[in-house]
């Protein structure tokens, strides 16, 4: 079975998060431009009834919430939906692991075949479901703690090249293109609630709202300067390859800050997915509480692999995908929410 | 066992990752500069200068000026993707335009209506470095690009590097790569602006006609063939005309993109330097848009300094001579949109009050503060 704790999973969420929020709005969905800074902060109202029902799943004082709730559901429908959030997860892993493959063909010197690319990554999904959630969750935590120091660093360092009129017109290509990205932002924070959802108790107690408001407000600032970097061209309709260099060289920055952005940015999406296959893994073992660890990360890498590498027509319409999440996994998460406080409604009576 | 078959999985991933493609650098052909000029047939015309490793370094050749320590590519092809193509072919090692320094771009082709698409091209070429400088040369770019050759250092690489940045800390030449030219191009906001370069011996010729751009340039003798002085104003993905070396300086000083200059006035050469940035605040609610410009300038003076309000009103009207020379031409280099566009609420409201249309009408209101700098 795998599990992890709740606490472990806070700091999971906070990292993979803020690293799909800001792939999202650079290069999934850029259609809010300079004004994509305030999607991820509006994306965290939109999500707040679902980040109610996430408080009322932490009451639960033994084992995941998930555990719970799926107890009390018929065993075919319990089975339905963790099958539809470990899918869930293993197709954003895949889109993203794709993504990886093409950053690193970007920026090295090289045409490799996607293949090449995968396969190790594949291996390192392997290796980290057979370490576990915990290994992920301490890792993330020492991460969140290292990390904003370089962030900061290269924001001083290149203070002078941001431009703040570019930040300008204040609503970037109007409110519809934000409302959408916003919607884009709750669905990636919906997502990250089914792994919420997964962990298990833990001794020490931990901040749901936390969890979810700080990527919000950190991937803002970085989306901030990276509107201050350059320019919003509404007009042009910049390749995903384009938009990728454009995020990792914009060529108006120093290479050394940029470099540095670089390995964060690579780092950071090798936790996402690394976050998002556990995740699948354990709504997998969820369905099928008997197989074996090694059993599981064997499927979930291969599986995950095989779906970057033939790059199927749906991992393409990824980013689209992302906008219907929202609902899709808040009515996932409230309907079962909702049998489950019926049925214990009904034994009570 | 776990811990072994860790082991085996992690030196999986390293071997993986590891050298069977390593691309060794003696395998590539680093392009430093390239040269683009339209030919005939409506082709293009690219030129290109590759570095040879080599043991010893190798004497200048003689016929052409160019060291022997690079070698030299001409292709003609349609378009740019195609000459890029043939290059490839022309080359005995793999093309790599990750390491370009400098793109100049003739000043025919840069005014053709075709060179936004050329622009693009150049700029969504995979792993071409877009930080590139870009100089719009007033004849052949490809005979400038011949001409170019380690005249201080010992590198041409370093020597592109080290003139633009003695230039653009000067303000001799605006401060752009190909990612601005590109952008601004592609932006709502302010027009792009790139390097003006021309040989030496145009510079006689243009001097002899109009005496305007090479002003400076064309008052000294040098082995140096290649110049830089002023600027290349685009608008609409094409050149639309030039700023002059004192309307460059202006133009920098204007955007805060100098760190001192020198300037000329009442027979005494100032070193100016910006007592904090220049704040510009356009208001654009009126009929005709009014564009504030509040400048601090510390001024030191080699022998005596000139009366503070000659100097002022020569400021002045070097500074408004520079915004005219660009309204005149339709374009508005100075980053002026971008403080005008935040009264705005989307771009859709911003592209309809039609900002390159309303400059060429702006008021100017200028308040120049000067002081002197004292040792």
């Amino acid at each position: 079975m795998c599990v992890f704790g709740r606490n472990r999973a806070a700091s999971m969420i906070t990292a993979a998060l803020m690293m799909r929020l800001f792939v999202g709005m650079t290069v999934d969905f850029p259609a809010a431009h300079n004004a994509a800074w305030m999607c991820p902060l509006l994306g965290f109202i939109i999500f707040i009834p679902v980040l109610f029902a996430l408080r009322m799943c932490t009451e639960f004082q033994s084992g995941s919430s998930w555990e719970q709730i799926s107890g009390s559901l018929p065993r075919t429908l319990k089975n339905l939906f963790s099958g539809v959030f470990s899918l869930l997860f293993a197709y954003d892993a895949a889109s993203v692991l794709r993504l990886g493959a093409s950053s690193s063909n970007i920026i090295a010197l090289g045409d490799d075949t996607v293949h090449l690319l995968v396969v190790p990554l594949g291996i390192v999904i392997a290796v980290v479901i057979l370490l576990g959630g915990d290994a992920l969750g301490d890792s993330a935590r020492i991460a969140l703690r290292i990390l904003p120091l370089p962030i900061l660093i290269v924001i001083l360092v290149q203070i002078g090249k941001y431009r703040v009129g570019w930040l300008t017109p204040i609503f970037g290509s109007g409110i519809a293109d934000i409302l959408q990205g916003s919607i884009y932002c709750a669905g990636s924070m919906a997502l990250f609630g089914l792994n919420w959802m997964i962990a298990g108790v833990d001794r020490a107690k931990t901040s749901t709202v936390r969890c979810f408001l700080l990527p919000a407000i950190g991937v803002a600032v970085l989306l901030l300067m990276h509107g201050m970097s350059a320019p919003a061209m509404p007009q042009n309709n910049l390749s995903r390859a384009a938009r990728i260099e454009l995020v990792l060289s914009n060529g108006r920055m120093s290479l050394y800050p940029q470099f540095v952005l670089n390995i964060l940015w690579y780092g950071g999406l090798l936790y996402l997915m690394c976050t998002e296959t556990m995740s699948a893994a354990a709504y997998l073992s969820a369905i099928i509480p008997k197989l074996k660890r090694q059993w599981i990360a064997l499927i979930i890498a291969a599986a995950v692999s095989a779906a970057a590498i033939f790059n199927p027509v749906w991992l393409k319409i990824s980013p689209r995908l992302m906008g219907i999440f929202y609902p899709l996994i808040a009515a996932c998460i409230a309907l079962p929410l909702m049998l489950y406080s019926l049925k214990k409604r009904r034994v009570a009576k | 066992m776990k811990k072994g078959l860790f082991c085996v999985l992690i030196w999986i991933c390293v071997l993986l990752c590891g050298c069977s493609q390593a691309s060794q650098v003696e395998n590539h052909s680093y392009v430093l500069a390239m040269g683009l000029d339209a030919a005939e047939g409506n082709q293009l015309q690219m030129t290109v200068l590759v570095p040879k490793i080599s043991a010893a370094p190798q004497p200048e050749s003689e016929s052409k000026g160019t060291s022997s320590n690079y070698t030299r590519f001409q292709i003609t092809a349609e378009d740019f993707e195609s000459a890029l193509s043939r290059l490839d072919w022309a080359s005995p090692r793999d093309v790599t335009l990750s390491q370009i320094k400098l793109i100049v771009i003739s000043q025919e082709l840069a005014q053709d209506p075709n060179c936004r698409r050329l622009i693009e091209s150049i700029a969504q070429t995979e792993r071409l470095y877009t930080a590139a400088k870009v100089a719009v040369c007033r004849g052949d770019a490809g005979a400038f690009i011949e001409k170019l050759h380690p005249a201080i250092g010992t590198r041409i690489s370093e020597e592109i590097d080290a003139m633009y940045e003695h230039y653009t800390g000067s303000g001799y030449l605006p401060d752009s790569s190909l990612a601005d030219l590109y952008y601004q191009t592609e932006s709502v906001y302010s027009d792009p602006m790139v390097s003006y370069a021309f040989l030496a011996e145009d510079a006689k010729a243009a001097s002899a006609l109009s005496g305007s751009t090479e002003e400076i340039s064309s008052h000294y003798e040098s082995d140096i063939s290649n110049r830089y002085l002023g600027a290349a104003v685009f608008s609409g993905g094409r050149m639309v005309g030039t700023l002059n070396g004192t309307q460059t300086i202006m133009a920098n000083l204007l955007r805060n993109e100098v760190d001192a200059v020198r300037y000329d006035c009442g027979g005494q050469s100032l070193n100016m330097i910006p007592a904090r940035a220049t704040y510009v605040r356009v208001d654009p609610r009126g009929e005709v848009p009014v564009i504030h410009i509040n400048m601090h300038l510390s001024v030191a003076a080699q022998e005596q300094m000139p009366d503070e309000n000659l100097l002022r009103e020569s400021l002045k009207a070097d500074l408004l001579r520079a915004i005219r020379s660009a309204q005149a031409m339709k374009a508005e280099p100075f980053a002026f949109a971008e403080k005008a566009a935040r009264y705005f609420p989307t771009f859709a409201a911003w592209e309809t009050y039609d900002w390159s249309e309303r400059f060429q009408s702006a008021e100017i209101v200028m308040d120049l503060h000067i002081s002197r700098s004292d040792a």
